[in-house]
């Protein structure tokens, strides 16, 4: 049919689905439910509720999150290593401003990356949030410096080593209760005072493992694309 | 509670704006606005953990990489003058046969197109001096040494003008040139015969059907009987440009859409 | 103006994806158009049970103000980070069709496909042809 005609179709159709599901949310109403958070907070440890959910009480759910994700980078390099690289290999020569103000910002950038993953049980954050700005920051030093630069640092089998190594690991802190006889994603390590740093010392290793995996794999897939399409 | 309301009012507007837009990346950038009014909004809601992520990865990594994969690696500069039919700015876009022809093989290229508008003189100079890739708009004459003609995609004839206010009894016939010549742009050339200036010219047939519109009757029009055929002109040592290029056309015109270009625009 | 929150501006997001996903042609809006849909359903399950003055789900809360409900917030929080990897990979898919078929117009790689597809049925059919004829030669 027309394209104006199939355009108008579509609003009304998915307005009529919307207008569905509020008919259905305004006419129920959810029953008072009991506020656990408390308890949440010092069984885990962790003040950072979030935290506390997806790290304690969902754990099987983010391990699966991140099997997505390594998937997901996997399947980035494998189709782009194949195809011959159409940038051009002159480098863009960029601006003072942006070379001096990188060499400020991306301590700073990756500060708060390592802020953010490390002390996402106390403060907003948590491994998925520190990786990803981490990431960010080494996209500012890839736009400042030049890709080969910052790639001969940050390449070789160290990484890639690390790379597959990390979500073992994981898996591992994981699976480990089972060999002490605790059952399966668990905690491990004893549980302090909620609010202390180490306070809930296997959130905080299970941050620092996602946050360090989070960004690796985004480095892979930042890399993977201004390899192949050029510099920006 | 205000600017919760103030931003929440903002969110369609902004995906709407951005969604609907003509060109890739104002879509693009659009939508890098449209996450970083969400990663206030899902503040605004208390959910800071999901905020800062989405602040991080809408903003800075989904659009850099967007950027990334949209953008055309490479560019190809064309020099050439107006020809209305071949190469002709109409309401703020260049049309005509040429720019098809271009436009199809830079995009078989994986190129960006850009073709600027030079007088007829400077295409060559334009070219040896290293600042374009191809010679385009109506060139007929054998291009100098180390410039490469790539294949002919349509004839030509040359007709010659000279203004009868001129030809008196004691005129010789000055030998006409057996090329295309007229000083500066094409655009100024019509609009000189327009206002009946007394100037000389050799023009192609398609430079001479555009000038024949006007009232001629004060020039004398001889035409010349030398074939002549449109070409496009690659810079010194672009032969591979050449090639592609006469190779594109080979492919054009078996399948016939050379002829179709070329009905649509100078019939 | 209580119907102003935000799970219902998420289903006006939603119908603006769906439709730009539907109407539009080219591929990369329609990728966009599918990451508005996803962030619209973030949103949706964000405010599910947001209440106007909540507190973030960060203890040691102010005291009497109820707390924004933390779980569907960890929910949405590792789909925000795997959506940008299959973002990545879809980009890839759509950067590989465009270097084969020169065009990110869905119509037109529509049309290039079946002229592919055509031209491979004409050649099958070409190939079998000889092959019953030798067959009949030899016998």
């Amino acid at each position: 049919m027309r394209r104006p005609v199939r355009t108008a179709l579509a609003a009304i159709l998915s307005l009529l689905i919307c207008g569905i599901v509020v008919l259905d949310l305004t006419v129920l109403e959810d029953p008072p439910r009991p506020d656990d958070s408390n308890l949440l907070a010092v069984e885990t440890g962790a003040p950072n509720l979030v935290s506390a959910v997806y790290l304690e009480a969902r754990l099987y759910d983010t391990l699966f999150e991140l099997l997505v994700f390594t998937v997901a980078v996997i399947g980035v390099r494998f189709y782009l290593s194949h195809r011959p690289s159409t940038a051009r290999s002159t480098p863009i020569p960029e601006s003072h401003v942006l070379q001096a103000s990188a060499q400020i910002l991306f301590p700073l950038i990756l500060v708060l990356g390592l802020y953010l993953a490390f002390f996402g049980h106390l403060s907003p954050g948590g491994g998925f949030s520190g990786g990803v700005v981490a990431a960010s920051g080494l996209l500012l030093c890839v736009m400042s410096i030049g890709l080969d630069t910052v790639y001969s640092r940050l390449s070789g089998a160290g990484v890639e080593r690390l790379e597959w190594a990390l979500p073992m690991m994981i898996v591992a802190v994981c699976v480990l209760p089972l060999a002490f006889g605790r059952p399966i994603l668990s905690n491990l390590l004893p549980v302090g005072q909620a609010g202390h740093v180490f306070g809930s010392p296997s959130i905080l290793l299970l941050n620092a493992l996602i946050g360090l995996k989070v960004l690796i794999g985004s480095w892979m897939v930042l890399h993977a694309f201004i390899h192949h399409r050029g510099e920006i | 509670m205000i600017s919760r309301i103030v931003l929440l009012l903002l969110l369609p507007i902004i995906a709407g704006v951005s969604l609907f837009q003509r060109r890739r990346l104002a879509a693009v950038i659009g939508m890098g606005l449209f996450s970083l009014v969400l990663a206030a909004t899902y503040l605004l809601h208390s959910a800071p953990d999901v905020a800062v992520t989405e602040a991080a990865i809408g903003a800075a990594l989904v659009t850099v990489i967007y950027v990334l994969a949209i953008r055309r690696t490479g560019r190809l500069l064309v020099v050439g003058d107006e020809v209305p039919g071949l190469l002709s700015v109409e309401g703020g876009k260049l049309v005509g046969v040429e720019v098809d022809i271009l436009d199809g093989f830079a995009r078989r290229l994986g190129f960006d197109l850009s073709i600027q508008v030079v007088p007829l003189k400077d295409v060559e100079r334009t070219l040896l001096q290293g600042d374009a890739d191809l010679g385009a708009g109506g060139l007929s004459a054998q291009p100098g040494a180390s410039l490469h003609r790539s294949r002919a995609h349509l004839p030509t004839a040359l007709v010659r003008l000279r203004p009868k206010a001129g030809l008196d009894a004691s005129s010789e016939e000055a030998p006409a040139a057996e090329h295309c010549e007229y000083p500066g742009y094409f655009s100024d050339l019509v609009e000189a015969i327009q206002r009946n200036d007394p100037v000389e010219a050799t023009l192609d047939m398609a430079r001479f059907l555009a000038v024949s519109r006007t009232d001629l009757s004060r020039w004398s029009v001889d035409r010349l009987d030398v074939p002549r055929s449109y070409a496009f002109v690659a810079a010194p040592r672009r032969e591979d440009l050449r090639d592609q290029l006469t190779a594109y056309i080979d492919e054009l015109e078996a399948s016939g859409a050379l002829d179709e270009i070329v009905r649509r625009y100078l019939s | 103006m209580a119907w102003l929150n935000g799970t219902t501006i998420a289903m006006i997001l939603f119908a603006i994806g769906t439709t730009a996903l539907i109407a539009r042609r080219d591929l990369v809006i329609k990728l966009l158009a599918l990451g508005l849909v996803n962030s619209s359903g973030i949103l949706f399950l964000i405010s599910i049970r947001f209440r106007p003055q909540m507190a973030v789900p960060i203890l040691p809360a102010p005291a009497g103000i109820p707390i924004a409900d933390p779980l569907p917030q960890a929910l949405v929080l590792s789909a925000i980070v795997i959506n940008f990897a299959i973002l990545a990979l879809s980009l890839v898919f759509i950067m590989l069709l465009v270097e084969r078929y020169h065009s990110t117009d869905c119509g037109r790689i529509e049309h290039a496909v079946e002229a592919e597809k055509a031209t491979l049925e004409s050649q099958n059919l070409a190939g079998s042809a000889p092959e019953s004829e030798a067959q009949e030669a030899t016998q």
